[in-house]
């Protein structure tokens, strides 16, 4: 963060690339082979395993708050649980302070230093037992007090209404049940769980999501107040750019269980680099009155299924800068075009046999007609002649049954350096390279 | 100026529940002019859902509109009934205006679906699961067409999906309720909100759809009558930002298209500020204040307003520490819900008066432009000493 940038308490210590890691994520993936049943995987046919965090890898460094933001499904939250060893990865290693967690050894240790506080309060909070015995609990789990000094439990009852009276609570309040708390108070209990261990390093997982405006605001100057007092570290995921805005030093952003791009907070903002970034930002209506005039052109399509992702570039079905071959001059509408009939080919996804029904209603039978009548349905932009003879070819196929033949023919001419390399970098697109 | 389409005064809808009697809705008072937006903001529990449903008259037990009146601009029916009924005319209709609130039953169903149409929050659950969409959608259109064909008689409604209808279905396929042209009609719709490949989709069942294909499905189940007034009850909060773009952008081209009057509720100020003319802000149930998009945003007087605009978090500037509005939203129990200004304990402005004698819906500078405060016409600071609410 630059240093013009008045200080609010979120920037902690680090300063620009040279603070301390204290979190390390390499390569981390995590499937869920969810629905993949026996008979599939001794058949070997069924490894379609849903690929929620696909290769992440991405550094926390001491004091600072790292934001990981993405749309719903794009694996932020698995990856927040699967740091936490809440989830077991399936590949790729985390280290916390330079030591390797993939053995249990040291999982008890770090466990006492890495915190989560949950989405949603109403259930992360146990309706049955007094809210004063939840925030104890971690200190019964992990023995403290550590030094073993004074009497144990009036220790532990002064810690938790220390607690209590820190995140803006009243000590009386303890031995309530949740159901008797709001929103925005049960959150407050999870901070002060999540805060017993003097932990120093907290996921805080769409921490605010749950809440209004008004309460969230209340919550993310805490969670301010707190990281500048404790001196925390944060991994802050959240699909409210605007709060990620507010609160984080460094963005890390997803798509489809990959990282698209790392930057700090104000780069990100002012000058994003990869078309998912940038379409993101575009996206989020801003609180403000030139509001209606502002022009969007939305992403179209949606998400593709992480059971199946694109090759290469994960983000190309819906690239709205998706790169041409050299050799082929054409507009990036047109190739647009072109690309979404690939995919559907690919998917098999075109309605080959009503298009022949009306034509055949109509009277005529050949293939030609069926392939016209699909170019029509499918090509909204004037290609260039050529182009559409080409393309016309490949629908030839389709109208012929021979899916994989219209496939092959198609990506002779228009296969895009986006499906062939996967990006990596920084900035994970070939444009910025 | 023209009469409003709708006009909307003192609207109050309770729900009686075993705990006791929840205002959710208090006096509620509003215009909207043809073809214009007018969103409703608050946070949750502010009423603004039970607003849009008491609108549309569906609000179910334990709920029950109590009070008010909701006027909607519709000539015909007006005539019609000064002529059946002059006696009932003098209280239900003034002018062109027909309070529907005081319609009997088919009158007010008659309504719904055709003058008045609704858009839910949660696609997935608003689509039955097992009949496809392309025929929910042309089921809105045929009842639209036969209430057209016949509009005096009390409208058939769609039948059910039993053991029986599937037996007489495939029996006859006649009695199908859904006539072709409705399903071609259907067709049409889904290709209007932007849904490609709509004469396939058509065919296709809800959870084949992703949530922002559904959601353009039930704008076009809502469009299926050519509505008067569209009700829009956080239409894209369910959605990812990017979908989110979409649906808005969708939205208002229909806007522009079909000139519809829509009342959009949401929580969200960005969208408000995206789609919206004007804009009423709810809280603990009552409208406290209401006026155009730059009366909000650049003059707003209420102190909940202000409390608003302050603790959203913005994305052009981060460096602003955010303001939140200290405190919780107010139980809406009636029997622990005094008669005072229920943003009182929460407020940084609060005096004695909003305690003893809470303020009225008040003029601020312009007819359009009023809040429910005293700071909009006196314009005093908090006489109050600090830890007045602390007990």
């Amino acid at each position: 963060m630059s240093s013009d940038t008045p200080d609010y308490g979120f920037t902690g210590s680090t300063d620009g690339e040279d603070g301390e890691v204290l979190l390390s994520v390499q390569a981390l993936k995590k499937y869920f082979d969810e629905g993949v049943s026996l008979l599939d995987r001794i058949l070997g046919g069924g490894t379609n395993a849903v690929r929620a965090v696909d290769g992440v890898s991405f550094d926390v460094r001491r004091g600072e708050t790292l934001g990981l933001v993405g749309e719903s499904g794009c694996g932020k939250s698995t990856v927040g649980e699967t740091i936490l060893r809440l989830q077991e990865p399936t590949a790729g290693s985390v280290s916390f302070e330079g030591e390797n967690l993939s053995n249990r050894d040291g999982l008890t240790e770090f466990r006492r230093n890495a915190q989560i506080l949950f989405q949603d309060p109403f259930s992360s909070l146990d309706p049955r037992m007094p809210v004063g015995d939840s925030i104890r609990q971690p200190l019964d789990i992990h023995d403290w007090p550590w030094d073993g000094e004074g009497d144990e439990t009036e220790r532990k009852q002064q810690r938790v209404e220390q607690l209590m009276e820190r995140v803006g609570l009243s000590a009386d309040q303890l031995d309530r049940y949740p159901s008797e708390f709001s929103g925005g108070q049960l959150q407050r209990i999870g901070i002060a769980r999540a805060l017993a261990l003097d932990p120093d390093f907290i996921v805080l997982d769409e921490p605010t999501s749950a809440l209004d405006v008004s309460v969230q605001a209340q919550i993310l100057n805490l969670l301010a107040d707190l990281q500048s007092e404790f001196g925390l570290t944060y991994l802050f995921i959240s699909h409210d750019l605007g709060v990620i805005r507010y609160i984080c030093d460094r963005i890390v952003v997803m798509y489809l269980g990959e990282i698209v791009e790392t930057a700090p907070a104000e780069q990100l903002f002012t000058d994003p680099q990869h078309p998912y970034t940038k379409a993101l930002l575009e996206s989020v209506p801003r609180v403000d009155l030139k509001e209606r005039e502002r022009d969007i052109d939305p992403l179209a399509g949606d998400v593709p299924s992480p059971r199946n992702p694109p090759s290469g570039c994960r983000f190309r079905t819906r690239c709205p800068e998706v790169i041409p071959p050299a050799d082929l001059d054409i507009d990036q509408a047109a190739f647009r075009d072109i690309m979404d009939v690939r995919d559907r080919v690919a998917d098999r996804e075109i309605a080959v046999e009503k298009v022949r029904n009306t034509v055949t209603e109509e009277g005529g039978q050949d293939r030609p007609r069926v392939a016209d009548r699909l170019y029509d349905r499918l090509v909204d932009n004037e290609l260039p002649p050529e182009e559409r003879e080409y393309v016309r070819e490949g629908l030839q196929a389709v109208a012929a049954g021979d899916w994989d033949r219209a496939g092959e023919h198609l990506r002779e001419r228009y296969e895009s350096v986006c499906e062939t390399d996967h990006p990596t970098g920084q900035v994970s697109c070939h444009l910025v390279e | 100026m023209a009469e409003p389409l709708l006009r909307v005064e003192n609207l109050s809808t309770r729900f009686f529940t075993e705990e006791g009697q929840v205002n959710a809705v208090e006096g509620v008072s509003f215009e909207v002019e043809q073809g214009e937006v007018f969103g409703i903001v608050g946070e949750s529990g502010s009423g603004k859902s039970v607003t849009a449903l008491s609108l549309v008259d569906l609000v179910e037990s334990p709920g029950r509109v109590t009070d008010g009146s909701v006027w909607f601009r519709k000539p015909d029916l007006a005539e019609r009934i000064r002529e059946d009924d002059p006696e009932a005319a003098t209280e239900a209709v003034d002018g062109e205006m027909v309070d529907i609130r005081q319609l009997d039953e088919n009158e007010r169903r008659a309504l719904r679906g055709t003058d008045f149409a609704m858009i839910f929050q949660d696609p997935t659950s608003s689509f039955n699961p097992s009949i496809t969409v392309g025929t929910q959608i042309a089921e809105a259109v045929e009842v639209q067409r036969r209430a057209e064909a016949n509009p005096r008689t009390l409208r058939s409604r769609t039948q059910g999906f039993g053991l029986m209808k599937f037996l007489t279905t495939s029996m006859v396929p006649t009695v199908d309720y859904v006539s072709e042209e409705s399903r071609e009609r259907a067709v049409e719709l889904l290709d209007t909100v932007g849904i490609p490949d709509p004469a396939e989709r058509a065919t296709e069942y809800p959870y084949q759809f992703s949530g922002g294909m559904l959601q353009r499905a039930m704008i076009a189940q809502a469009l299926a009558s050519e509505p008067s007034v569209l009700v829009a009850d956080e239409p894209t909060t369910a959605l990812d930002v990017t979908i989110q773009a979409q649906i808005l952008n969708t939205m208002a081209d229909l806007q522009e298209e079909y000139g519809m009057t829509t009342v959009l509720i949401t929580h969200n100020l960005g969208v408000i500020a995206r789609m919206c003319d004007q804009v009423g802000v709810m809280y603990a149930g009552e409208l406290v204040e209401r006026g155009t998009l730059g009366d909000l945003f650049e003059r707003p007087t209420h102190p909940y307003t202000k409390g608003l605009l302050g603790s959203s978090p913005s994305l052009e500037d981060a460096t602003k520490r955010l303001q939140p509005i200290e405190g919780n939203v107010p139980s809406l129990l009636d029997e622990e819900m005094e008669d005072r200004c229920y943003f009182a304990d929460r407020c940084p402005k609060a005096m004695e008066d909003c305690l003893q004698d809470p303020p009225e819906f008040d003029a601020d500078g312009s007819q359009h432009h009023r809040a429910k405060c005293y700071l909009a016409d006196h314009g005093y600071e908090s006489a109050l000493p600090e830890g007045y609410f602390d007990e």
